[in-house]
C-alpha cells in the first residue's frame, strides 16, 4: 500500500504506510530520525525545541541542544512512522505508533527542521524557512 | 531515447508498437489533447500495452498547479484548471468530475504503459493542462479535491482547496 499526499496552500499532510525509525542519532544540536527501507527513506532532523506527547497524554519538552533531554525519544527506535504533517507557518508534527506524537513548532533557531525523502518518497522535502516562508518550494 | 534492453522478440515487438503509435499521432504537440479530444474511457490503443490510471500530480516534488477561483456562484459552472505530468507514452485521457454537497472530486486520467511492459517511450516530462467545469448547486464554504498520484513511488495525492458558493 503506497502512502498518501493531501496538499492544500497550508498544509502537506503525509499518511505513512509501513515506514518505521530504524534509527536515532544525537549531536550537540539537532537530533535525527531516520526511517530506512529497501522501498524508501525518511529523515527528518530537528535542531529546534520540540515536544513529545506520550500516549498517556504526558508532554515532554525537548531541547535537541540539552542532549540529557533527549532520552525518552529512544523509545521511538522501531516503532512505526504514520503520518508527517508540516504547515505554511513553519510547524512539523510526526505521528508515531501508538499515539505517540511529536510536534515542532516555529522557531528562530536556524534549520529548525529538515525533511528529506528518499527512494518512493524522492521529492519529499521540506526545511523551516526564515521569516515566515513556507518550509516547501514551489 | 532510452531502449530496454529485452529478447529479440520483445525488441521486435516494441518497434511495431512505436510505429503503431507514431501513426496514431504519439507523437503530437506537447499541449494536453484531453481538452478537445480525450481517448475515451479505457482505450487502449498498443494493444495492451497501456493502462488507464489516475493523472501524476506531483514528479520528485514539484507539485501539479492547481488554479480555482476563491469564490463561485450556485448553479454557474466554477473552471478548474490544473496540471498533470506526462512523458514519452504517457498520453491524456479523461478527467472525472463528481461533486457531492459541497464537495467535488475532480480526477484526471491518463494512458501509462502497463508494468513489465515492452513499450519505447522517450525520456521526456510533459506538463499538460486541463481545465474542467465544477457546479455546485449549494451556497456555503465548498472544497475541490483534485486526486491523482505522486511520483516516484505511486502514492495517492489529493490536491485541496477552498472555494467559497454563495
Amino acid at each position: 500500500v503506497a502512502d498518501t499526499l493531501t496538499e492544500s496552500p497550508d498544509v502537506h499532510r503525509w499518511e505513512l504506510t509501513g515506514h518505521r525509525v530504524t534509527q536515532l542519532s544525537v549531536d550537540s544540536s539537532s537530533v535525527r530520525l531516520l526511517s530506512w527501507s529497501l522501498h524508501a527513506s525518511l529523515d527528518v532532523r530537528i535542531a529546534a525545541p520540540f515536544v513529545l506527547v506520550q500516549a498517556d497524554g504526558e508532554r515532554r519538552a525537548i531541547d535537541p541542544v540539552a542532549s540529557e533531554e533527549v532520552a525518552p525519544l529512544l523509545t521511538l527506535v522501531g516503532r512505526g512512522m504514520g503520518s508527517l504533517v508540516v504547515t505554511r507557518s513553519g510547524t512539523l508534527e510526526l505521528g508515531f505508533g501508538e499515539g505517540t506524537t511529536l510536534e515542532c513548532g516555529p522557531s528562530r533557531r536556524r534549520d529548525a527542521f529538515q525533511v528529506q525523502g528518499g527512494g518512493a518518497l524522492e521529492g519529499v522535502a521540506y526545511a523551516a524557512g526564515d521569516h515566515g516562508t513556507a518550509p516547501w518550494s514551489g | 531515447v532510452r531502449l530496454n534492453h529485452e529478447p529479440r522478440e520483445h525488441r521486435v515487438r516494441a518497434i511495431l508498437l512505436l510505429l503503431s503509435s507514431l501513426l496514431l499521432g504519439g507523437c503530437g504537440p506537447a499541449e494536453s489533447p484531453d481538452a478537445e479530444s480525450p481517448a475515451p474511457a479505457g482505450a487502449d490503443t498498443a494493444a495492451g500495452a497501456l493502462e488507464r490510471r489516475p493523472a501524476t500530480l506531483r514528479f520528485h516534488g514539484d507539485s501539479a498547479q492547481v488554479t480555482v477561483p476563491a469564490e463561485a456562484r450556485a448553479g454557474e459552472p466554477l473552471r478548474v484548471s490544473l496540471t498533470t505530468y506526462g512523458g514519452g507514452c504517457t498520453r491524456e485521457d479523461t478527467t472525472e468530475v463528481r461533486v457531492i454537497g459541497l464537495v467535488a472530486d475532480v480526477t484526471p486520467y491518463q494512458l501509462a504503459p502497463r508494468e513489465g511492459s515492452a513499450m519505447v517511450c522517450t525520456m521526456e516530462l510533459r506538463l499538460n493542462r486541463r481545465d474542467v467545469d465544477v457546479l455546485f448547486e449549494d451556497r456555503g464554504a465548498a472544497m475541490v479535491r483534485v486526486i491523482g498520484v505522486s511520483q516516484p513511488g505511486d502514492s495517492a495525492m489529493r490536491i485541496e482547496r477552498k472555494v467559497t458558493v454563495r
